[in-house]
């Protein structure tokens, strides 16, 4: 087990220095890794190789390279593994132990979450703040939810990310990973947390974590992907009105949401509202993502558009 | 000892080779008061393997770019992978009379830049030289607008992904200003048509850039895209982004730009779009589109009547959240919306309930639920008819017993 627990660090030559163990039978194994790995092109390469379609978008870059100074550090990856309850097991063959190298499923997540954490503005025109996304977006315990975690498939039958309630897990799939996939992005991929999440919000608060089957209404998907938009006023969820809340306020207000339109509304906050550092190709293309659900995602008709049509 | 000597050599150099992706992103020079290179911009093309450098120099006014370069990235030995151990690129720029040959290390958190000029006339008083530099890493907010020129449009569409909200008027300037130039339209299409089927956020940057510029050269091919056969609908399940989807983004983003042009001929494709698109939410924006470059007037909305099909119409009346309305103002557009739209406002059944379906299986269950009882009530009897039986059977047995010891 000491074994298999070193080799699933970060470096386990550096990890047998540090311990300076007198276990000649780790220290067997380890080199036996060492020639198997050189074998195959070097430890570096192992550990950069992931089971979906490795490179970095151009929307992963633009933020990557803002925000790595902060994101690609010790601190950031155990507030990242805690927040989203990132076990080694799930994310090994997914870039675990190469967490600064954006071409990889791990650092692409790191990159999302901290969009989430610091992405938007503290503006009153966002429909929810941060602290309500994070409630959201975040998998630990919170008023929003109970626990769940976060994990990389290497599924690409068509599905970007999946709640499974039996394994208290949200998949995220190779198509939110593969460079050549339109969703290999920051924007969609923190939607997506957004999305998912919600259906844990929905489990804690009994409500069916089901969409409707479409086509219905003016939701065009086939198959069961299709929601109500609950409109709800700008102002409604300022103050002490949480997007955890769930139920008709005194003045008559309506606490209630959907998964896609967490979603949209997240996304619509990021292109109007994202924080100075968010660079012009993530907030484009949340716009875009925002209104191509609010129009092909939902049952009934949005009464909002998000942003401005000029072209730049 | 020995083995311990060599797993410490190893730990060392698998830690000081830069990954590529370290490379990547914007390098200012750390002497501000340099000379010589000011900004360093190291990015991946649209097919994730090509390098590409951009280069700054001290100049009046402002820095001069010496354009975008393909590089070169090195390993530490031939047998090496080159993505994940790089550890030099090296780039050559050209001018008329220069050649500068280029050779950058990536240090920890900072670059390197060995920079060889070799003048190709020779010159009395002028030699070749070399400078070296040392850059961090930095944010685009940082470094010069790139122009907008048929030499740089690639740098620009680079600079435009990285672009801060800060820059938002910086960029629209350089498009105006290249406004009537046809060249930089062609090559912009080119880098569209590259980037179209692989690069979803670059090709709608280049869009918008397309849009922007206005020039009624692009009214054709950007009709052409919005004209784009799209993938039947597959099914899906739960969150997904379809091929139809990717290209329903790009078809919008083709209309707002054909919407922007606010000529006659624009305006007839425009609507065409919007009576006759198969994919709604290009119709919507199209619509939305059409009345925000018609100043959102009464008389563009009855001029677009015609033109939308029934079930769209309630987009006519449609609100827009951007940055430029209060919330009190989108509040009263979202009100107004409900107030002309009441049948848009779910109904209550579909508040804090199952949904229909989940009705419909439960409802099921109730309909087989007699059969379910009947079949119950049978096998109990059946039960209880065989322990009667067997009663009965052991009440014979005990009685034939008795009569046989009587008659002892």
């Amino acid at each position: 087990m000491y074994c298999v627990a070193l080799l699933s660090k970060v470096n386990p030559i550096q990890w047998y220095l540090i311990m300076s163990t007198k276990n000649y039978i780790c220290l067997a194994v380890f080199l036996a890794t060492i020639l198997l790995i050189e074998d195959k092109g070097g430890w570096e390469d192992l550990q950069a190789r992931s089971n979906c379609l490795d490179g970095a978008s151009a929307e992963d870059q633009a933020l990557w390279e803002k925000v790595a100074v902060v994101a690609c550090t010790p601190a950031a990856r155990n507030w990242f593994e805690h927040a989203y309850q990132i076990s080694p097991n799930d994310w090994f063959a997914y870039g675990y132990n190469d967490q600064c190298n954006i071409a990889l499923p791990y650092a692409k997540t790191l990159n999302s979450a901290y969009l989430v954490l610091h992405g938007l503005t503290d503006s009153n025109m966002k429909w929810h703040s941060t602290i309500d996304y994070r409630a959201t977006a975040e998998a630990t315990n919170s008023l929003t939810h109970y626990r769940f975690s976060y994990a990389p498939s290497s599924d690409r039958s068509g599905w970007l990310a999946l709640s499974d309630f039996q394994t208290n897990r949200v998949w995220l799939s190779c198509l939110l990973f593969d460079f050549n996939s339109g969703s290999n992005n920051p924007a969609t991929r923190a939607g997506d947390f957004m999305h998912e999440a919600w259906h844990y919000w929905q489990l804690k608060n009994n409500i069916l974590p089901e969409h409707m089957i479409g086509p219905v209404g003016y939701c065009d998907e086939y198959g069961p992907a299709c929601d109500w938009y609950y409109p709800h006023r700008l102002r409604d969820f300022q103050s002490s009105y949480h997007i955890w809340l769930t139920g008709t306020a005194s003045d008559g207000r309506l606490l209630f949401h959907s998964p896609n339109q967490v979603q949209i509304e997240f996304l619509c906050d990021l292109a109007e509202h994202a924080a100075d550092f968010v660079p012009k190709i993530v907030r484009d293309l949340a716009k875009a993502e925002a209104n191509l659900r609010i129009d092909g995602k939902i049952r009934n008709i949005v009464a909002y558009h998000c942003g401005d049509p000029r072209p730049w | 000892m020995i083995v311990r000597l060599t797993l410490l050599f190893v730990a060392f150099f698998s830690t000081a080779y830069g990954q590529l992706n370290l490379f990547l992103g914007n390098w200012k020079n750390l002497d501000p008061n340099t000379s010589g290179v000011t900004y360093l911009n190291i990015s991946l093309r649209e097919d994730n393997r090509t390098i590409m450098i951009e280069a700054w120099s001290k100049c009046p006014g402002k820095d001069c770019s010496w354009g975008q370069v393909e590089a070169y990235a090195y390993a530490p030995s031939r047998t090496s992978s080159l993505g994940q151990i790089a550890q030099t690129l090296s780039t050559v720029f050209r001018t008329d009379t220069t050649q500068t040959l280029m050779i950058v290390r990536f240090l920890g958190s900072r670059l390197q830049a060995d920079v060889l000029t070799h003048f190709l006339a020779p010159q009395s008083g002028r030699s070749d030289f070399r400078t070296v530099y040392t850059f961090a890493k930095t944010t685009p907010a940082d470094t010069a607008s790139v122009p907008l020129t048929p030499a740089t449009v690639d740098s620009f569409i680079n600079w435009a992904n990285r672009s801060t909200a800060a820059s938002y008027l910086k960029g629209q300037q350089e498009i105006i200003k290249a406004r009537n130039d046809t060249t930089v339209l062609r090559l912009l299409f080119e880098r569209l048509a590259r980037t179209r089927t692989n690069d979803l956020g670059t090709s709608l940057i280049t869009l918008g850039i397309i849009g922007e510029m206005k020039n009624p050269q692009a009214t054709e091919s950007l009709y052409g895209i919005t004209q784009q056969k799209s993938p039947a609908r597959v099914r899906i399940i739960d969150e997904s982004l379809s091929q139809r989807d990717m290209l329903d983004m790009l078809k919008s983003k083709a209309v707002q730009g054909l919407a922007y042009m606010q000529t006659a001929q624009a305006d007839t494709l425009v609507l065409r779009v919007i009576q006759q698109d198969s994919s709604r939410s290009v119709r919507a924006t199209a619509i939305e589109a059409f009345l925000f470059n018609h100043g959102d007037s009464p008389e563009a909305k009855a001029q677009l009547r015609p033109y939308v099909k029934p079930e769209d119409t309630p987009f006519l009346d449609r609100v827009r959240k951007t940055t430029s309305v209060t919330a009190e103002e989108f509040d009263a557009g979202i009100e107004r919306f409900y107030a002309l739209h009441p049948e848009q406002v779910p109904p209550d059944s579909e508040v804090f309930r199952p949904s229909a379906e989940k009705v419909e299986e439960v409802g099921k269950l109730i309909a087989y639920l007699p059969f379910l009882v009947v079949g119950l009530v049978i096998v109990l009897a059946v039960i209880a008819l065989l322990l009667i039986m067997r009663k009965w059977i052991n009440f014979k047995k005990d009685s034939s017993s008795h009569d046989k010891s009587d008659k002892r």
